[in-house]
C-alpha cells in the first residue's frame, strides 16, 4: 500500500508541493481544513490511495464524495439560474416601466413585440399584434415584429450578436421611423390577418383559456386555419390580449425559423405579461380617445367662441343702427314741420318783405340740417346694417354647384338644377346666402357616402316667396334626429360642428325668410330655403313709385 | 272743370300734430278737403265714417298700429281706394307690403313730390 502524502496532515505546507493550489490561492497553504475541503477532496493522487472499494470505509467514502459533488453541480446549476431569474426580472422591470408610461400605442406594441421575440425574455421567432374590434368582431392587423424569412433571421441574430446588441438596449431604440419600417415589413401579413369572427371563435379566444398551443392538425376555426396560412409555420401561440372591459386583441408568436417547442414553464410568465401589455395598450387606446375627444372639443369651443363673439358684435351693431334710425326719425320731423311751414310763410311773403329773407335763412338751414341728417343715416346704414344687395340666387346656386362639381363626381352623386328663370332677385347678404347653400349641399353629400342623386329647384310661389329645395337620396333622419336638427352643436357627423343648420336657419331668419326640412330615414332628406317677406327687386331708389294695383 | 265743383277729399294719417298742421295748411290752400287722423286706428274710424275719401296719405312709422298694419286693412276693405305711403324712412320700401300702396314718398319740407303724386293718384281715379 501506497504511502499517503503527509501534506494531508500538516497544518502549512509549501510552495509547490500541492500542484491543485492556484496563483492567489496561496492562504490555503497555511489552512489545513479549508485546503482539505477545497482542494484534497478532489485530489486525484489521494483519493486513488485512500478509495479502495474493498475497504467498506473506502466504499463509502467514496460513494459520499459523488453525492457531494452531485449536490455541488445541483448549487451551481441553480445559482446560474438565479442569475438567469435575476437579469429576466430586471429586463421585465424594465419593459413593464415603459408599458406603465408610455401612452403611444406604437411604442407599446413595439415593446411588446420585442419582449415577445427577445432570447432574453420569450425568445420566439416572430410575433403579430392584432388589435380587436368587439363591435364588429372584427381583427385589425397592427404591427408585427421579427425576420419575415430564414435567412433574414439568420442576418438579424448574427448582428444581434456581433454588435452586441442586449435586449435593454433595444428595448430603448423605439422611434416612429423604425416602428413604421418594421410595420412595412410586416403589412402583407397584417392586411391578409384582418379577419371577422363568429361567436364561437371569441368565445374560445377570449374565453379564459390563456395563451393558446395552436397546432396544424387541431386547429378548429376558420381564423386559426387562416393563421397557419398566411404564416406557414407549423404550430404558434396564440396570446390573447383582454381587460375587464372585454377583449382587445391577440398576439401570434411562432417559431417559423427554429421550429423550436414551446417551454410550457414559459407559457405562465407569458399570461402575466399578455395582462400588462393588455393594460398597457387599454390605456394607450382610452388616452387618445380622450385626447380626440378633447381637440374635437377645442375646436367646438373656439367655434361657439367665434359665433358669439360676430353674434354679439352684430347685435351690437344692430342696436347702434337702431338708435341712429330713431334719432333720425325724432329730428326729422320736427324739422319738415319747420321747414315745410316756413316755405309757406315765404310764399305768402312778399319778397321786398324784410321778413322774406329771414323766411329764406330759415328754410335754407333746415334743408342744409336734413341733408347732413340723411347723409349721417345712410352712412350709419352701410356701416352698421347687415349688407343688403340684389341676389340672383340661380346664378349664385349655379356658380356653388360648379365649385362643387369634382366633389360631387368624386362622391358618386348625380345633380340637376332646374330653375325658375322668373324668381327675381333677392335683397340679401351673397356671401350669407352662399354660407347657407353650402351648408345644405355639403350636408346633402354627406348623407349620400354610397353616391345617389341632388336635384335641386328654385321657384316663385304665387305669394311672392322663393323657396330652393334641396332634395337628396341619402340616408334619410330618423325623427329623434330630425327633432334636434336645428339645435345648436348638435351633430351626427363625426367631425361636423353641429353648426350648419344652426347658422342656416338664424342667416335665413335674419334674411327674413325660413329653412324647411322633410326627411325618410333610408329614402332621402329635402331642405327648402324660403325667402319671403324683406326681398326686393332692389330698384328701390327714393320716392320712385311702386305702382302694385 | 266739373273737379273743380267738387272738392277732392284726402285723408292725411300722422302721429306728428305740427305735421298734420303743415299737411292740413298746405293742403287745403292746394284746394282739397282736408281730412286729418293721429293713428292708424284713428284713420280707419274716419274712413268708416266718411265713405267719400279719395285718397289716404299714411304715415308709417307711428305709435300703435303702424302704416303698414293700417295700409293692409284699408287694401283689405276698400280695394279702389288709393293710398300714398309718407315717410321719414326711405327703408321700408324693401318690406313688400309696402309694395301695396300707390306711392311711396320720402317726407321732406319740400312737399312739391308729395303734391305730384296726388294729383297722379287722383287723376288715375277718376279715370280709372
Amino acid at each position: 500500500m501506497t504511502r499517503i502524502p503527509d501534506c494531508l496532515f500538516r497544518e502549512k505546507i509549501g510552495e509547490g508541493e500541492c500542484p491543485y493550489i492556484l496563483p492567489g490561492e496561496e492562504e490555503l497553504r497555511e489552512n489545513r481544513e479549508l485546503r482539505i475541503r477545497r482542494k484534497c477532496l478532489y485530489c486525484k493522487r489521494l483519493l486513488d490511495l485512500i478509495l479502495d472499494e474493498r475497504d467498506t470505509r473506502g466504499f463509502l467514502l467514496k460513494v459520499a464524495l459523488e453525492e457531494l459533488r452531485e449536490k455541488d453541480r445541483i448549487i451551481r446549476d441553480m445559482k446560474g439560474f438565479l442569475k438567469l431569474q435575476k437579469e429576466q426580472i430586471t429586463v421585465l422591470h424594465r419593459v413593464s416601466e415603459i408599458l406603465n408610461l408610455s401612452l403611444d400605442l406604437r411604442e407599446i406594441a413595439y415593446v411588446v413585440l420585442l419582449s415577445i421575440t427577445a432570447g432574453e425574455l420569450f425568445g420566439f421567432n416572430r410575433s403579430i399584434l392584432l388589435l380587436y374590434d368587439r363591435e364588429a368582431r372584427r381583427f385589425t392587423g397592427y404591427f408585427g415584429m421579427g425576420p419575415r424569412t430564414p435567412e433574414e433571421a439568420v442576418k438579424i441574430w448574427e448582428e444581434i450578436e456581433r454588435e452586441r446588441k442586449s435586449f435593454p438596449m433595444l428595448l430603448e431604440s423605439f422611434t416612429i421611423e423604425k416602428f413604421e419600417e418594421e410595420k412595412k415589413k410586416f403589412l402583407d401579413i397584417l392586411r391578409a390577418l384582418e379577419t371577422e369572427i363568429d361567436e364561437g371563435t371569441e368565445a374560445f379566444i377570449f374565453g379564459g383559456k390563456g395563451a393558446l398551443l395552436i397546432r396544424k392538425k387541431g386547429a378548429e376555426f376558420p381564423f386559426f386555419r387562416k393563421i397557419f396560412d398566411v404564416l406557414r409555420t407549423p404550430f404558434y401561440v396564440l396570446l390573447p390580449l383582454k381587460t375587464k372591459e372585454g377583449p382587445i386583441g391577440v398576439i401570434i408568436a411562432d417559431n417559423f425559423v427554429t421550429g423550436l417547442d414551446i417551454e410550457p414553464e414559459r407559457t405562465e410568465s407569458l399570461e402575466i405579461f399578455a395582462y400588462q401589455a393588455s393594460l398597457a395598450i387599454h390605456r394607450a387606446a382610452l388616452h387618445r380617445y380622450l385626447e380626440d375627444k378633447l381637440k374635437e372639443l377645442e375646436e367646438l369651443n373656439a367655434a361657439l367662441k367665434q359665433y358669439n363673439e360676430k353674434m354679439a358684435k352684430m347685435e351690437k351693431m344692430a342696436a347702434v343702427g337702431e338708435i341712429i334710425h330713431h334719432i333720425t326719425h325724432e329730428f326729422k320731423n320736427p324739422l319738415i314741420v319747420i321747414g315745410g311751414l316756413s316755405k309757406e310763410l315765404l310764399k305768402e311773403t312778399d319778397s321786398s318783405d324784410p321778413r322774406h329773407r329771414y323766411l329764406m335763412a330759415i328754410s335754407e338751414e333746415v334743408e342744409r340740417l336734413l341733408d347732413i341728417l340723411n347723409r349721417t343715416v345712410e352712412d350709419a346704414r352701410r356701416r352698421f346694417s347687415v349688407r343688403r344687395e340684389p341676389v340672383d340666387i340661380n346664378s349664385l346656386l349655379e356658380s356653388r354647384l360648379r365649385e362643387y362639381a369634382p366633389l360631387f363626381k368624386a362622391k358618386n352623386i348625380e345633380v340637376s338644377f332646374h330653375k325658375d328663370e322668373a324668381v327675381p332677385p333677392v335683397m340679401a347678404d351673397p356671401s350669407q346666402i352662399q354660407v347657407c347653400f353650402d351648408n345644405v349641399i355639403f350636408n346633402a353629400i354627406e348623407a349620400m357616402p354610397e353616391g345617389g342623386r341632388l336635384d335641386i329647384k328654385s321657384e316663385r310661389n304665387s305669394g311672392g316667396s322663393i323657396r330652393i329645395s334641396f332634395k337628396d337620396t341619402g340616408i334619410g333622419m330618423s325623427e329623434d334626429v330630425m327633432k334636434r336638427i336645428f339645435e345648436p352643436y348638435f351633430t351626427t357627423k363625426k367631425k361636423g360642428s353641429g353648426l350648419g343648420l344652426y347658422n342656416t336657419k338664424e342667416i335665413m331668419k335674419a334674411h327674413g325668410g325660413d329653412i324647411k326640412v322633410e326627411s325618410q330615414e333610408g329614402e332621402g332628406t329635402t331642405v327648402y330655403l324660403i325667402f319671403t317677406g324683406g326681398e326686393h327687386g332692389g330698384e328701390g331708389k327714393e320716392g320712385e313709385d311702386t305702382l302694385r294695383r | 272743370m266739373e273737379e273743380k265743383e267738387k272738392k277732392a277729399k284726402i285723408l292725411f294719417v300722422d302721429d306728428d300734430k305740427n305735421i298734420r298742421l303743415l299737411y292740413e295748411k298746405v293742403f287745403s290752400e292746394e284746394g282739397y278737403e282736408v281730412l286729418l287722423a293721429e293713428s292708424g286706428e284713428k284713420a280707419l274710424e274716419v274712413l268708416k265714417e266718411n265713405e267719400d275719401i279719395d285718397l289716404v296719405v299714411l304715415d308709417i312709422k307711428m305709435k300703435g298700429q303702424s302704416g303698414l298694419e293700417t295700409l293692409q286693412h284699408i287694401v283689405k276693405e276698400k280695394r279702389k281706394l288709393p293710398v300714398i305711403l309718407c315717410s321719414a324712412y326711405s327703408s321700408f320700401q324693401d318690406d313688400f307690403t309696402s309694395w301695396l300702396a300707390d306711392a311711396y314718398v320720402v317726407k321732406s319740407p319740400d312737399l312739391s313730390e308729395l303734391k305730384f303724386e296726388i294729383k297722379k293718384a287722383l287723376e288715375k281715379r277718376r279715370s280709372g
